[in-house]
């Protein structure tokens, strides 16, 4: 009972953060034309991403997560 | 210095040991919890590498984790936005999870090794993360035999990158450019096999094996709709095909209109447009890689070239690539997949975040024929086996080989237990079953009374390095079973019309060569080469099988029956042979019979283990 009740909440709270946060985000964010996932189709000699430099494997980025 | 590589929480968790450098130890997770791809924290398997070290925890410097979890929940997040209102089913599941766990993986990682190890040290200053790609590059290019060489790594996704090139130079690897989520050729392939009615993740070896018995009639429409592929091998997906970012399925109702029906439920029977589906993705991955490497050659200038990935399982893409010529020299990591994260990740980090020194045999890589596992002394094998109830005899190595060769000869099916246990998917003569593959009804046995399956794959040969070219069309090496190559033409049978028209096992058991329990309808086979300096043992009992009988090749698949993670112990192996009609049973110095073991230790086993 408790379980079911703490699921139906757990689910209503996510709910709220997907609808009311999640979803009008990315709705103005798709509006400017953000599209982070290339989705659209792309007119360009090659879908590679380079790797700029400042992204490049540093000794310390071992320590991040991230 | 020791560094423990790990891998885990989403495939095959692992953990691998390198002391300066050098490979010492890993091994995956399910050998020891007995289920299969297991992802769970590797505990038993860091206890093994440290035993077999000799080492106490305190004396491991870094522990690396083999990914980041950060970037990988910015992938998840810019996928619910990019897709919103869309995809709120799976943000239900996904995220109280990512709460849980996956977010304070830091914290969940430091738990486990307090748990493992005692809470004495603070195991979070030692803890260190690569990214995905990095580990599966640093797997395929440190233990590699070049100095320098271009790498290239494909799987389903890592945190954001599905593929990428790297530079190896020397103890460099620098990551050069990438292919980002959702735009991945291992998820299409999975895609696919999904489609056709197989498991995601494990499934994919299926749709390559059924490959051959199809024709690629939907290559062009996979072309035109689902992948945009540019002349450099670079492509994108179209993903109004595909349900994979937001959904619990791999394709959606607009993929099913384009192939013109529902996917094929598990374990229904396959049709022919199974296999052509099958032959169609096999075809575009092929093109995709081969234009890849053949852009990466051109731009690079670089004559050797290594793989690492899910995708690099794709063994028949391997022998492929290997005909087309691009590269002097290709050299593969055995545990392509997540498993070999664990290993990347801690070379990774000893190489390009400590600087250790690299040092490279020419012609000899340092993966030590992948024989990374645990093995077990005579007299411990003795008394596992007597405590498992076994009845054996002890030999000297040279009465194995013999009393071994005569019983392959014979026709018997044997199971295998020798030296250290693999490390990556392929059994490799360590922990393998064997048999005569000259034998028509081998094929068959096998099947049906050992491993418990009715395949429409063959099984893979092993074959004596200086023999390869006597009897396929190949003439490198391939100590992982990473290469598909055909049999030689005066070896082959040619089947007539009415054998042609038939399908799957009925087909494959039409022999169609001299050794047909190895040969694919198309005539090719998944080869491994046996070398006298990795696994001596293994190369004497060819030696003697081939003065017996005059073939230098044996069946080799492994040690187990389907859904089953591969044996590991002496009683795993005992257990095994007890419940399937193994006839022969060699564990190291152990030779037993199935004829001499008491009666009630037979089990039926296949009910065990649920289809792979």
């Amino acid at each position: 009972m408790i379980g079911c009740l703490f699921k139906f909440l757990s689910t209503f709270a996510l709910g709220l953060v997907f609808f009311l946060v999640l979803t009008p985000i990315g709705f103005i964010a798709r509006l400017f034309g953000r599209d982070a996932l290339g989705l659209k189709p792309r007119t360009t000699q090659s879908y590679w991403i380079e790797k700029k430099s400042s992204d490049k494997a540093e000794a310390t980025a071992f320590n991040r997560q991230y | 210095m020791y560094v423990l590589g790990i891998s885990a929480y989403y495939h095959d968790a692992a953990a691998c040991l390198i002391k300066d450098g050098e490979i010492i130890a890993a091994a995956q997770e399910e050998r020891f919890t007995r289920k299969k791809h297991d992802s769970g924290f590797p505990a038993n398997a860091i206890a093994f590498c440290l035993t077999y070290a000799s080492i106490a925890p305190e004396q491991v410097d870094h522990i690396v984790f083999y990914d980041k979890p950060y970037l990988k929940f910015h992938r998840l997040m810019e996928t619910y936005l990019a897709y919103a209102p869309r995809g709120f089913e799976s943000f239900v599941k996904a995220i109280p999870i990512w709460l849980k766990d996956k977010l304070f993986q830091r914290g969940a990682i430091v738990k486990a090794l307090n748990a493992l190890w005692g809470s004495g040290s603070d195991w979070e200053q030692r803890l260190l993360f690569s990214e995905h790609h990095l580990s599966h590059a640093a797997s395929a290019f440190f233990p590699s035999p070049f100095e320098r060489a271009a790498v290239l790594t494909m799987d389903g996704v890592g945190e954001w990158t599905t593929t990428s090139l790297a530079l190896g130079d020397g103890a460099n690897l620098t990551v050069t450019k990438e292919i980002h989520f959702p735009h991945s050729l291992g998820l299409l392939y999975s895609a696919m096999t999904y489609y056709t009615g197989f498991k995601v993740n494990s499934g994919e070896y299926k749709v390559m094996g059924l490959a051959p018995y199809g024709q690629p009639k939907y290559a062009n429409l996979i072309k035109d709709h689902l992948i945009d592929i540019k002349d450099d091998g670079s492509f994108a997906l179209d993903m109004s095909y595909f349900n994979y970012c937001t959904g619990l399925t791999m394709t959606n109702e607009k993929f099913d209109a384009l192939f013109g029906g529902a996917p094929r439920t598990q374990e229904t029977e396959l049709t022919q447009r199974e296999m052509d589906l099958a032959a169609s993705i096999q075809a575009v991955t092929e093109e995709v890689v081969i234009k890849l490497a053949r852009n990466i050659a051109k731009t690079t200038g670089e004559k050797n070239l290594c793989l690492a990935g899910g995708v690099a399982l794709n063994c028949v893409a391997n022998g492929k690539l290997l005909r087309e010529n691009i590269f002097d020299n290709i050299w593969i990591q055995p545990a392509a997949g997540d498993a070999g994260g664990a290993l990347g990740a801690a070379l990774a980090a000893y190489h390009l975040m400590l600087k250790g020194p690299r040092h490279v045999t020419p012609c000899r890589d340092s993966m030590k024929g992948s024989y990374l596992g645990p093995e077990f002394s005579s007299t411990d094998v003795a008394e596992r086996l007597a405590q498992a109830g076994a009845v054996f005899s002890m030999h000297t190595d040279e009465e194995i080989t013999e009393l071994t060769a005569q019983a392959l000869a014979d026709g018997k099916a044997v199971g295998w237990h020798s030296g250290r246990m693999e490390f990556g998917p392929r059994a490799l003569g360590a922990r393998s079953i064997i048999a005569d593959p000259r034998s028509a009804s081998m094929q068959k046995t096998l099947n049906l009374k050992v491993k418990y399956r009715e395949s429409f794959r063959p099984f893979a040969p092993s074959v004596l390095r200086e023999d390869i070219s006597q009897w396929f069309e190949m003439n490198v090496d391939s100590p992982y079973m990473l290469l598909v190559a055909d049999i030689v033409k005066d070896k082959r049978r040619t089947m007539t019309a009415q054998e042609e028209s038939l399908f799957g096992i009925d087909k494959l058991n039409i022999p169609r060569s001299d050794i047909p329990a190895v040969t694919h309808v198309d005539y090719s086979a998944r080869i491994q080469t046996v070398h006298s300096g990795s696994n001596p043992r293994y190369y004497q009992l060819l030696k003697r099988f081939k003065a017996l009988t005059g073939c230098p090749v044996l069946v080799n698949t492994s040690f187990n029956v389907r859904g089953e993670p591969i044996v590991s112990t002496p009683e795993d192996a005992f257990r095994c042979f007890m419940g399937t009609e193994l006839d022969v049973l060699v564990v190291g110095q152990a030779f037993l019979r199935k004829e001499d073991q008491s009666q009630s230790l037979l089990a039926d086993y296949k009910l065990q283990y649920e289809l792979d």
